[in-house]
């Protein structure tokens, strides 16, 4: 019971790690525990831990696993809550969880030359979504874009601090757009600029956070507004080290 | 609708295809989600016709979506997030979160307000509408069960 219950903790906190919503774990961390005879389940997650204390035939067991750094990744929400589904249906031994856990966890995300050019596209898609009206920009934003998104799968290769990189990447953004401007070749950086920064900037990080204080996890949702915060500071500031750099030329 | 709307409706869908790959979507659901993305901007767009605050207009295109979404989570045994998360993206209040920083940083303080406010109003109607979807869907299925039960 000890190694099942630990590989179920396990389950939930990669479910966290791939961007779950904290509801989704803890209700499907109940019906996991009902599923194998718990009688009682108590269960308390947020971004940072998850927690339970399961009662079986007079028996008290608690156990916490804590999730590490949440990143957004639907591919593998989806197949953890096939394999919650699954394990709900089937009940499996704790050593069979463990071997489909790995397998999950050993998944691997769109290769960079898939990922880079993406960034690219994104960038340029946005700059003229808003407002972009020559065909240059959104080709310098195609180009600075896809450059960027090696050097952002690099970076996140290397576990470095997330505020650190997205600061990194904005104020490289930034720089290589006034480069353009003084070139010549674009007529102005704001649209490159924002076009990009859509890549970085935790939007939908601001928007699901507001989601969990709605729903009820307040601690979960104001550390991931703090988080989103935190993250849009260290990009403005990026771009704002490059507009000092350049004496005001946005 | 003019060239200029097609122009937005076309990039916006673009962008939110980007964002599959980005949050590692798979398959067919690539599509569906790229096509809420397509719906969102464009029932968006379509409403601004009759209804001029945005704040609105950002909760019935989120409502909109996140139906959308829960028919899809159905359909494909996937969870509402990977749709709804996904199409709303051209809604998401990134840019304005984006000009309230650099608004504190420049010591601009009324674009700081302007924006932080703007960025607080969306997010709040966006996930208002997801929230009271996903949560009718939640008690829906819960009041199907007890009653085939009971």
């Amino acid at each position: 019971m000890e190694q099942l219950l630990h590989q179920i903790l396990r389950v939930c906190a990669f479910m966290i790690e791939s961007g779950g919503e904290i509801s989704r774990v803890e209700e499907g961390l109940s019906r996991m525990t009902a599923a194998y005879g718990a009688e009682e389940c108590h269960v308390y997650a947020t971004t940072a831990q998850v927690s339970v204390t399961v009662v079986k035939a007079g028996e008290v067991r608690t156990q916490m696993c804590r999730p590490h750094r949440v990143s957004l990744d639907l591919d593998r929400l989806d197949r953890a809550n096939a394999l919650v589904r699954r394990i709900c249906a089937e009940t499996p031994r704790a050593d069979e969880i463990a071997h489909e856990l790995d397998a999950l966890r050993a998944r691997r995300p769109y290769p960079v030359l898939v990922t880079a050019p993406t960034t690219g596209v994104i960038a340029a898609a946005f700059a003229v979504f808003f407002g972009a009206r020559t065909l240059a920009e959104p080709l310098v934003a195609l180009v600075l874009g896809t450059a960027l998104g090696f050097l952002s799968r690099a970076l996140s290769r290397a576990k470095t601090n997330r505020m650190l990189n997205s600061f990194l990447l904005s104020f490289l953004a930034s720089l290589f757009s006034f480069f353009a401007v003084r070139a010549g070749l674009v007529p102005t950086a704001d649209f490159i600029i924002i076009g990009y920064i859509m890549n970085l900037i935790p939007g939908v990080g601001f928007t699901s956070a507001l989601r969990d204080l709605f729903v009820g996890d307040l601690f979960t949702g104001m550390s991931r507004i703090l988080e989103a915060l935190l993250l849009a500071a260290s990009i403005a500031l990026g771009f704002v080290l490059t507009m000092l750099l350049f004496g005001g030329v946005a | 609708m003019g060239w200029n709307e097609l122009l937005q409706i076309l990039c916006g869908t673009l962008g939110t295809l980007g964002f599959a790959f980005v949050f590692d979507i798979r398959g067919k659901r690539i599509f569906f989600a790229a096509f809420g993305g397509l719906l969102a901007w464009a029932l968006y767009l379509l409403l601004g016709l009759f209804l001029p605050d945005a704040t609105l207009r950002c909760f019935l295109v989120s409502v909109v979506v996140s139906l959308y979404a829960e028919l899809l989570a159905r359909l494909l045994k996937t969870p509402a997030v990977t749709f709804s998360t996904i199409s709303l993206i051209p809604l998401v209040p990134g840019s304005s979160l984006y000009y309230t920083m650099t608004g504190a940083f420049r010591g601009d303080g009324a674009a700081f307000l302007a924006s932080g406010v703007e960025t607080l109003k969306i997010a709040a109607a966006l996930s208002l509408g997801t929230v009271l979807v996903s949560t009718s869907f939640a008690y829906a299925k819960k009041y199907l069960l007890t009653k085939k039960q009971g």
